[in-house]
């Protein structure tokens, strides 16, 4: 791109520095000579996309092939996208700034529902026909993975094929099937990428919808009925990216992320990432302890977080964090952790962490009361939490972090009201200046957990259990925060919908829906009316109770865990009966491992 | 060069070294928080023998001239490290340099007394050079340039949010135009406090179109 152009273009621009490239330890090849060049696609902002870790893995594994060239692209905003439209100018990868139709492949990382609509604004700003079936001339190979394609088939019109489950290996070995058979007609060539484990190629399959059930098959008798998830079997030899890279505007996360573990046995029945993340698998001690000291060396970050969906219960968690404390505390350099369940040991983390830095602590009760923590299986009771958290405040915090769920199966007003004792009760006492920050979200039924059949709560129910909790929770000390009704009730018809509502999500962006999970940008009755046109209720996608017996939409994904131990799961909640953690003690017989 | 950054108290620093850095190319579109941030992970990542301060959220002991707005190229910014032991500072560029993306890079860096005024008090007036081109006659802008000066010219001004009117006077030291020919101009501005180049110029709005604004020096008056 000339000069002259490049600097109209960002003239005026706000934070031009989301356009920009050339971060620190950013990867430049020469484009002409790569053999494959791989975009990889975040659907949301700079700042958002560049806190997410599951890119940086990938860029830099491709990076290291030799043939293959990666470069980055993240959804423009508003003003941008308006730049590019006046000045005739296709949206364009950072690093060598060439459009998106110049690359072989178009990788999205799906990771939330409410992106959906920034794909088909981000294909058309690079003028891709967003419909597959449109592709026909030489365009890239549009592709995606993420959490979303547990059940992508509301984006199945839209792209070439997906990755199921874990990328690493699987991205290696799509580039290398890729590399043997480009020259092959394009319905040739996606069916020699289909044969490959964790490769969905929708175009392959067909819905069928009777009375009851959506659900989808293979067109014809060679092509599987089932697509298996792809999984890393071992964390410690998977390379893992240590010059992480470091961006020159700020961004929603400013620290060096470590992945310590992946997967969950906690068996929460609400959790979509703890059951598709199954089997548990973690990275040793001293693979962790190693590339700790690696990336802080190659990034010059001031705080190191160790990623799991369940830090407290890592074999060895204290004995690991004494180590890095160890090493880290002369530099003063942070270790942070992600929301941690409730547990004494959180205390002993906490203690240990502190010795360098008070970072913020965040627990998750989910329910307020210990009914409702039995129904979703979380096995820790409020005198653990009051205890827990008096414990912390004892240690010198002044704020802790609260995450609850309204909306969950079988609540009624007496666990929302759990919610508001139960934090009222936190601050009784020396804890009466503590500072409580509790956020509230909506439960939204996912695909391949137990409560996949559940319903959601109306919109009306949600507002009103929040204006419950508002009125009782005015207090000085505690500041409340909650997600919107509308936008939880389209993420729960997204993530539970079926093949026809692509054309809805095309008929929402046209009629201006993008940034839908920016709660000042998003237009809830732009996506009622795009439903309704099409002969679809979005309220029904989200509320519906579905029939265990039902055939789903997604149960052609084999994400690991198995169907009967999701039912059985489901069953146990509707009895209030706890489920221990297998990895603990006995085999549940999820068939993950 | 030690290799590990030490936590040493305020009064325990030793040493104080300035360094005058470039801002060019794309960095022009940083903002001076994210060009501070920058500079502090780089002298993390060199391992620069850093001074911490104590405190709940421990801070690098750095200190920044004044902010630049967004836009604007520069050969003239400056910054203040305290450092706890004595180092080699041109290897300590050097390694920063590597580093550093392009079009940002320190140009020279030399010890300074700990007592030494601060960049921020000591560097309060800017030279610019601003390239147009010229939409009417040379001589016709020149004109209106000499006149802004003579004519107790008062500009609005935006500041933390509030507007005020003050008189160009104050803030302008001086201003002139040279002709380079083919339409274009170099507009040399030497400012009073650190205002944006382009507010100045709004009067020539339809006589000009700003092509590049680069700073070349601060000066202490």
């Amino acid at each position: 791109m000339k000069n002259k152009t490049w600097h109209s273009l960002l003239d005026n621009i706000y934070k031009p520095g989301r356009y920009l490239g050339k971060e620190i330890n950013s990867l430049r090849k020469d484009f002409k000579k790569a053999k494959i060049k791989f975009a990889l696609a975040f659907p949301d902002l700079y700042e958002i996309g560049m806190s997410h870790l599951g890119l940086q893995i990938l860029y830099y594994l491709l990076n290291k092939e030799d043939d293959v060239l990666a470069e980055r692209v993240y959804m423009p905003d508003l003003d941008f996208i308006k730049r590019l439209k006046e000045t005739d100018t296709l949206l364009f990868s950072l690093e060598s700034r060439e459009p998106l139709h110049k690359f072989d492949l178009v990788g999205f990382s799906l990771q939330y529902e409410l992106s959906y609509t920034n794909v088909l604004a981000m294909l058309e700003l690079s003028k891709i026909p967003v419909y597959a079936k449109d592709r026909i001339n030489n365009e890239p190979l549009i592709i995606a993975g993420g959490p979303c394609v547990s059940n992508p088939e509301p984006m199945a019109d839209f792209f070439d094929l997906f990755c199921i489950g874990e990328g690493e290996e699987l991205i290696i070995e799509l580039a290398k099937a890729y590399r043997e058979n480009r020259a092959l007609e394009k319905k040739a060539l996606l069916w020699k990428l289909a044969q490959i484990e964790g490769i969905y190629v929708p175009s392959l399959y067909k819905t069928v919808k009777n009375k009851k059930e959506v659900y989808v098959i293979p067109k014809d008798k060679d092509t599987p009925p089932k697509i298996k998830k792809c999984l890393v079997k071992d964390l410690n030899n998977v390379p893992y990216p240590t010059s992480q890279l470091i961006p020159l505007i700020e961004t929603v996360h400013n620290r060096a992320v470590l992945e310590i573990e992946r997967g969950c046995t906690g068996g929460c029945r609400f959790c979509h990432s703890g059951m598709i993340g199954r089997p548990r698998r973690r990275k040793s001690i001293e693979t962790i302890v190693r590339l700790a000291q690696k990336i802080i060396e190659e990034t010059g970050y001031r705080e190191i977080s160790l990623l799991s969906l369940n830090v407290v219960d890592f074999q060895g968690a204290i004995n690991l964090l004494e180590i890095l404390v160890n090493i880290f505390k002369e530099r003063k350099i942070a270790i942070s952790f992600p929301s941690l369940r409730v547990s004494k040991q959180v205390l002993e983390l906490a203690k240990i962490s502190s010795i360098i830095k008070k970072s913020g602590i965040t627990i998750a009760p989910e329910a307020g009361t210990d009914r409702l923590r039995k129904i979703i299986n979380k096995r820790i009771t409020t005198e653990e939490i009051i205890n827990l958290v008096h414990g912390i405040f004892e240690m010198g915090y002044n704020l802790i972090k609260l995450y609850f769920m309204i909306g969950l199966p079988l609540e009624n007003d007496e666990d929302i009201m759990g919610i508001v004792k139960l934090v009222r009760a936190l601050r009784k006492g020396k804890s009466k200046r503590k500072v409580i920050k509790v956020s509230i979200s909506s439960f939204i039924p996912k695909p391949h957990t137990p409560f996949q059949w559940e319903s959601q709560d109306k919109i009306y129910e949600i507002k009103r259990k929040q204006r419950l909790l508002i009125e009782n929770m005015r207090e000085k000390g505690i500041e409340l925060s909650w997600h919107s009704a509308e936008q939880s009730t389209l993420e729960a018809a997204l993530a539970r919908g079926d093949r026809r509502i692509a054309t809805v999500i095309k008929k929402a962006y046209e009629a201006g829906c993008i940034f839908d999970s920016w709660s000042d940008r998003f237009n809830f009755k732009i996506w009622e009316d795009s439903f309704k046109e099409e002969g679809l209720d979005l309220s029904n996608y989200a509320s519906r109770k579905i029939n265990i017996r039902s055939r789903l939409p997604w149960d052609h994904l084999d994400m690991k865990v198995n169907k009967k131990f999701l039912i059985k799961e489901y069953l146990r909640a509707k009895q209030e009966k706890e489920t221990s953690d297998c990895y603990k003690g006995q085999c549940l017989s999820c068939e993950a491992c | 060069m030690i290799n590990n950054n030490t936590s040493v108290k305020t009064k325990d620093t030793l040493y104080r070294a300035r360094f005058k850095y470039a801002k060019l190319q794309d960095m022009k579109y940083l903002s001076q928080l994210d060009i501070t941030r920058i500079i502090k992970q780089i002298l993390f990542l060199v391992k620069a023998p850093v001074v911490i301060k104590e405190g709940f959220n421990p801070q690098l002991k750095i200190s920044f001239g004044r902010a630049l707005p967004l836009g604007i190229k520069s050969i003239c910014e400056y910054f203040d490290l305290f450092l706890y032991q004595e180092s080699d500072l041109d290897k300590m560029i050097k390694d920063m340099n590597k580093k550093f993306p392009s079009g940002l890079k320190i140009l020279k860096g030399q010890y300074i007394s700990l007592k030494e005024e601060s960049i921020f008090s000591s560097m309060n007036t800017g030279i610019f050079k601003v390239a147009v081109v010229l939409n009417k006659d040379f001589e016709l802008v020149e004109a209106k340039i000499k006149n802004l000066m003579i004519n107790q010219a008062k500009i609005n001004f935006t500041t933390k949010n509030k507007e005020k009117e003050i008189l160009l006077a104050t803030i302008l030291r001086s201003i002139d135009i040279k002709n380079r020919g083919k339409n274009q101009a170099i507009i040399s501005l030497v400012l009073k406090d650190i205002i944006d180049p382009k507010k100045i110029l709004a009067f020539l709005n339809e006589d000009i179109k700003i092509s590049n604004i680069r700073c070349l020096e601060f000066l202490n008056t």
